[in-house]
C-alpha cells in the first residue's frame, strides 16, 4: 500500500465506478444573489465569472425606490427579469463569450435580506419552470469573518 | 440474557462438582442480536456486518501472501491506489455550504437550510455585524452555556424515565 498510509478495510472493499462523471459535467453558469437589509442585487454571469450581456438586475432597477427596495416584492421582480434573460440563454446559447451548449446554473446566495427568500420562491413557482431543471448547485457565500477587523459599535436605540 | 445463565450454572456446576468441564455451547450472535437498552448499543446489524465483512475480506487477502510473493512493484502499487482513490475538487472556503441538486430543487433549498441552522450561520453573522464589548460577549456566553447545561440535565432525566417506563416501571 506505501509506506506512510493506513489501510482502511470498509472503504478498500467498496466498489466505486471509473471517474468519468467529473470530466464529463460541464461548467456551470452562476447566478449571484446578494440580499441585503437594504437592497436586492441578481447577476447572471458565464461560467468563467464574466458578465453575461444584460444580465443584472437591482431592486432600483426594477423601479422600486428608498425602503421598497430592500422588500420581498423587489427581489421577486429581480428574480423574475433574471429568469427571462436566462431563457434566452438557454435557447440560444452565446458559446462565443464563454457560454457553454447545455446551460447549467450555479446559485450563489450572498446575505440573509428578504429577498433571498423571493429568489427561491420565484424558483419554486410557475415563473421558474423553465429554469428548474438546470439548477445544478446551490451555495451559500455570506463572507464570515474569523477574528478579523472590528466592527462599528452596538446601536443605542 | 438466557446465555448468561447457562455459563454462570455451568461454572457453578463444574466448580462444585471439581471437575473442569468442557467450553459452554454459546451461540455465535453478534452484539446487535442480544436485546440491550438503547444506550448500549451504538453499533447496527448493517454495521457489524460491514466489519465482518471486511474482517472476512482482510483474512481472504492476505492469507496466501505473506512469504509466497515478492514485495508488489511500484506500477501495481500505482494501479492499486488509482483504482481505490476517488478524490473530490479541493475544498475552498464555501464547500460546506455548497448543496448539489439531485432532481428537487426544493429539497437542495431545504438541505442548504438546515445546514446554515445546525451551523448558526444567521446568529453569527447578525453577531458580527456590530462590535460585542468584551463584557456583553461574557455575559452572552455564561447564558448560553447554563441555558445547555440545564437543557443536557432536562435531556438526560427524560431519557430515564421512558427507559424506565419502556422496561416496565416494576
Amino acid at each position: 500500500m506505501g509506506p506512510n498510509t493506513y489501510y482502511n478495510p470498509v472503504t478498500a472493499i467498496i466498489q466505486r465506478g471509473p471517474k468519468k462523471d467529473v470530466a464529463e459535467r460541464p461548467k456551470p453558469y452562476h447566478l449571484h444573489v446578494y440580499t441585503t437589509h437594504n437592497n436586492c442585487r441578481v447577476v447572471f454571469t458565464y461560467p468563467s465569472g464574466r458578465l453575461v450581456k444584460n444580465g443584472w438586475w437591482t431592486s432600483g432597477s426594477c423601479g422600486f425606490k428608498g425602503a421598497n427596495k430592500s422588500s420581498y416584492e423587489a427581489g421577486y421582480q429581480c428574480a423574475v427579469r433574471a429568469f427571462k434573460r436566462i431563457e434566452e440563454e438557454i435557447t440560444s446559447p452565446t458559446l462565443k463569450d464563454g457560454g457553454v451548449s447545455p446551460v447549467t446554473l450555479a446559485l450563489k446566495f450572498k446575505g440573509f435580506g428578504w429577498g433571498r427568500e423571493a429568489v427561491q420562491k420565484a424558483f419554486m413557482t410557475s415563473e421558474g419552470d423553465n429554469i428548474r431543471s438546470s439548477v445544478v448547485v446551490v451555495e451559500d457565500r455570506t463572507p464570515i469573518k474569523i477574528g478579523g477587523t472590528r466592527a462599528k459599535k452596538a446601536r443605542r436605540l | 440474557m438466557s446465555w448468561l445463565r447457562r455459563i454462570t450454572s455451568a461454572a457453578l456446576s463444574s466448580t462444585a462438582r471439581g471437575i473442569f468441564s468442557q467450553r459452554p455451547n454459546l451461540p455465535a450472535r453478534m452484539l446487535s442480536d442480544v436485546r440491550h437498552p438503547p444506550a448500549l448499543l451504538d453499533r447496527t446489524k448493517s454495521q457489524d456486518r460491514m466489519w465482518s465483512r471486511a474482517i472476512q475480506d482482510t483474512i481472504d487477502r492476505t492469507a496466501e501472501t505473506t512469504q509466497k510473493k515478492n514485495p508488489p512493484t511500484p506500477d501495481e502499487l500505482w494501479a492499486e491506489r488509482s483504482r481505490s482513490a476517488t478524490f473530490n475538487p479541493p475544498a475552498d472556503p464555501y464547500t460546506g455550504r455548497r448543496v448539489f441538486v439531485n432532481g428537487d430543487l426544493g429539497e437542495a433549498f431545504r438541505r442548504l437550510q438546515t445546514r446554515l441552522r445546525r451551523n448558526r450561520v444567521m446568529q453569527e453573522v447578525s453577531r458580527q455585524r456590530r462590535h460585542e464589548k468584551k463584557g456583553v460577549k461574557r455575559r452572552r456566553l455564561s447564558s448560553e452555556r447554563w441555558r445547555r447545561m440545564f437543557a443536557n440535565e432536562v435531556r438526560k432525566k427524560v431519557q430515564l424515565v421512558s427507559t424506565i417506563r419502556r422496561r416496565g416501571a416494576y
